[in-house]
């Protein structure tokens, strides 16, 4: 047989995921390219230099959303003879990426300010540059609102750091919008960079916890307590039941997926047939409570003792 | 056995990994000082000759010792052994610090690129071209002798990818030293200016190539790449030595690499009629074998009945 073997079994729940990823991610790409098409058209209409530059910055959410498309694709192949655990860990490279360009985009924000501070600012066309702000922010508000949620029930980091970067756009079209308005109403100009440097502020965190997240994930950080607390308290449901005992759990995660292994020690003379049975048993059981992982038991005779647990 | 043992894990590491690491830690204190050296020598030159020029070179060296401590923090965070917090380890911290080695070699070709286009559009301000000449030599034949010399080697053998990077980056200034000073040389020859910043952008291409291969190295080790496959081979043969013998087969074999340590794991079977004791003998003995062919593993074994149906093979 092919040298799939590593592949999880492909369950209808995971391919109606795999099928709302893929969904998301191009709602994503599509509402970008319309906003694009929005601002270029408003700003070519009316002549406004600010809009048209506006348009490009929205063009660096398209490329973020088009890296998540790429990723959430990639990450659905099954393992390979290349990838043995599969190509989850590729969503937590693009949450990565995405981080870096949210900080970027800050970056930028912050130079602009500054020679606006600087040198002073030529707006243009301040009540249409407000109204097509607030359509931006609207539309990427929704969009954050109908990704955070495909990304937590599929546990997708790359649609995560997605949806973080629209909402970063929304935090930076009303910081504009707000800027603007604000200059419009008082007549002070500098109003419009300074709010500009509090929102670049604001989205440098939102940059900082997703490199950070996906980071820890890449260096196999294990799962959080309560997900190991859940894990134990299965396995330890067994003991003097199935098991003598168990030890060296150790857990990981890749992309959505969990990776979980551990040894549990059975008495000696158990025939290894039924020693196989409680280590599916129990494997099934951290499956049902856990979704999204991968369990292997290394069973062991309750007489072995191996040095690590010496001392505990 | 004791669960409430927080990690339940901490194989206590080996007299091998142990000199291993000091090993590797010692590599890293050497790319330190020999980079401080440099940049104070360079700093001293400089300022003594009133050499902008050479003086800047030293800012750039400032860059190298960033990265060497870069490779310093990350050979002892690998080698600490696993926690509560990373059950598999802390190996891949390695890799993570291959990867930003790599975008700064990038970012320090992009600043050579952008500094040659000033120079070809507003001319060269030429200083001390002889002495500049020499102090690129020195730094040219301190950063290969470290390199070549003794980072490359000790990254052989303990398998850093953090040293090997550091080790790739010291290389990537002897290349700039000596396109430098090639550049420099070439113009006092030929009296055209316009060659010292073309051979510059030549060297940022060149070592672009460098800064990409170890990005992409250390991204597919982040990204659980299988090992390659010569090492899966010896694994391979390691495991079917014992088919018909002590086992019935194997199957589900699935390997990775964190740092300078290998995971794998994999399935095997054997006769219905074995008890636990005995098979959990082969599965450690199957181990054995295989941290003998390949150092630095990890090896976990699944035992499984013959008789067991199973979804795959290999």
């Amino acid at each position: 047989m092919q040298p799939s073997d590593g592949a999880a079994e492909v369950t209808a729940e995971s391919r109606r995921d795999e099928a709302s990823k893929v969904r998301a991610a191009w709602s994503s790409v599509g509402a970008n390219v319309v906003l694009i098409a929005f601002k270029l058209g408003v700003g070519t209409v009316s002549g406004s230099i600010g809009i048209i530059s506006e348009a490009l910055h929205s063009a660096t959410d398209l490329i973020a959303a088009v890296i998540t498309l790429v990723s959430v694709g990639q990450a659905a192949r099954p393992a390979d003879v290349r990838h043995r655990y599969g190509h989850g860990k590729v969503e937590d490279l693009s949450s990565i990426i995405e981080g870096l360009l949210i900080w970027a985009a800050a970056v930028l924000i912050v130079i602009e300010a500054v020679q606006h501070l600087i040198h002073g600012e030529h707006l243009d066309h301040l009540p249409l540059a407000v109204g097509v702000m607030v359509v931006s922010a609207a539309v990427n508000l929704a969009l954050a609102l109908y990704l955070y949620p495909v990304a937590r029930r599929t546990e997708s980091a790359a649609l995560r750091a997605d949806a973080a970067h629209h909402l970063t756009d929304v935090y930076t079209s009303l910081g504009v919008a707000g800027g603007l308005a604000l200059v419009w109403a008082t007549g002070k100009d500098y109003f419009d960079p300074l709010l500009a440097i509090g929102v670049a502020g604001l989205i440098m965190w939102t940059a900082w916890s997703l490199v950070s997240r996906s980071t820890r994930i890449l260096l196999d950080e294990a799962l959080p307590p309560d997900e190991v607390a859940l894990i134990r308290a299965t396995v330890e449901e067994h003991r003097g039941e199935l098991i003598v005992g168990y030890h060296r759990l150790r857990t990981r995660r890749t992309g959505s997926h969990r990776q979980i292994d551990l040894h549990v020690t059975v008495p000696g003379e158990m025939p290894i047939g039924e020693a196989h049975d409680v280590a599916e048993h129990i494997e099934r059981d951290i499956m049902a409570r856990l979704p999204n992982t991968d369990v292997l038991v290394h069973v062991e005779p309750a007489s072995h003792t191996p040095e690590e647990e010496v001392g505990g | 056995m004791n669960p409430a043992d927080p990690t339940g894990m901490s194989r206590r590491p080996s007299a091998a990994a142990v000199h291993d690491h000091a090993l590797k830690a010692r590599a890293a204190w050497l790319s330190i000082a020999s980079n401080t050296t440099l940049i104070v020598f360079k700093l001293i030159v400089g300022l003594v000759s009133g050499s902008i020029s050479i003086i800047s070179e030293a800012l750039h060296s400032s860059s190298d010792l960033v990265a060497s401590i870069i490779a310093l923090f990350a050979v002892r965070s690998a080698s600490q052994p696993a926690d509560t917090s990373h059950h598999y380890g802390h190996e891949k911290v390695e890799n993570v610090s291959g990867v930003v080695e790599g975008l700064l070699i990038l970012a320090a070709a992009v600043v050579i690129v952008f500094e040659a286009v000033a120079r070809l559009l507003h001319g060269v301000d030429l200083d001390h071209v002889p002495l500049a000449i020499a102090v690129m030599l020195v730094s040219a034949g301190t950063n290969l002798a470290v390199s070549r010399g003794y980072l490359y080697p000790v990254a052989r053998r303990t398998d850093s990818a953090a040293l090997e990077a550091d080790a790739a980056h010291l290389l990537t200034d002897v290349y700039t030293s000596l396109g430098v000073a090639g550049g420099l040389v070439l113009v006092e020859v030929t009296g055209v200016e316009e060659l010292d910043p073309l051979v510059a952008i030549a060297v940022a291409l060149l070592i672009t190539w460098t800064s990409w291969r170890l990005v992409s190295h250390s991204t597919r080790v982040l990204l659980d790449e299988a090992l390659p496959d010569d090492e899966v081979e010896e694994l391979r043969e390691a495991v079917a030595e014992h088919r018909g013998e002590l086992i019935v087969g194997y199957h589900k074999l699935r390997t990775r690499r964190a740092g300078s340590k290998r995971h794998i794991d994999l399935h095997i079977t054997v006769p219905d009629q074995m008890t636990i004791a005995e098979a959990h003998d082969v599965a450690e003995h199957i181990e054995a074998d295989i941290v003998e062919r390949l150092p630095n593993c990890e090896v976990l074994v699944h035992i499984e009945p013959s008789t067991h149906e199973r979804e795959d093979d290999s």
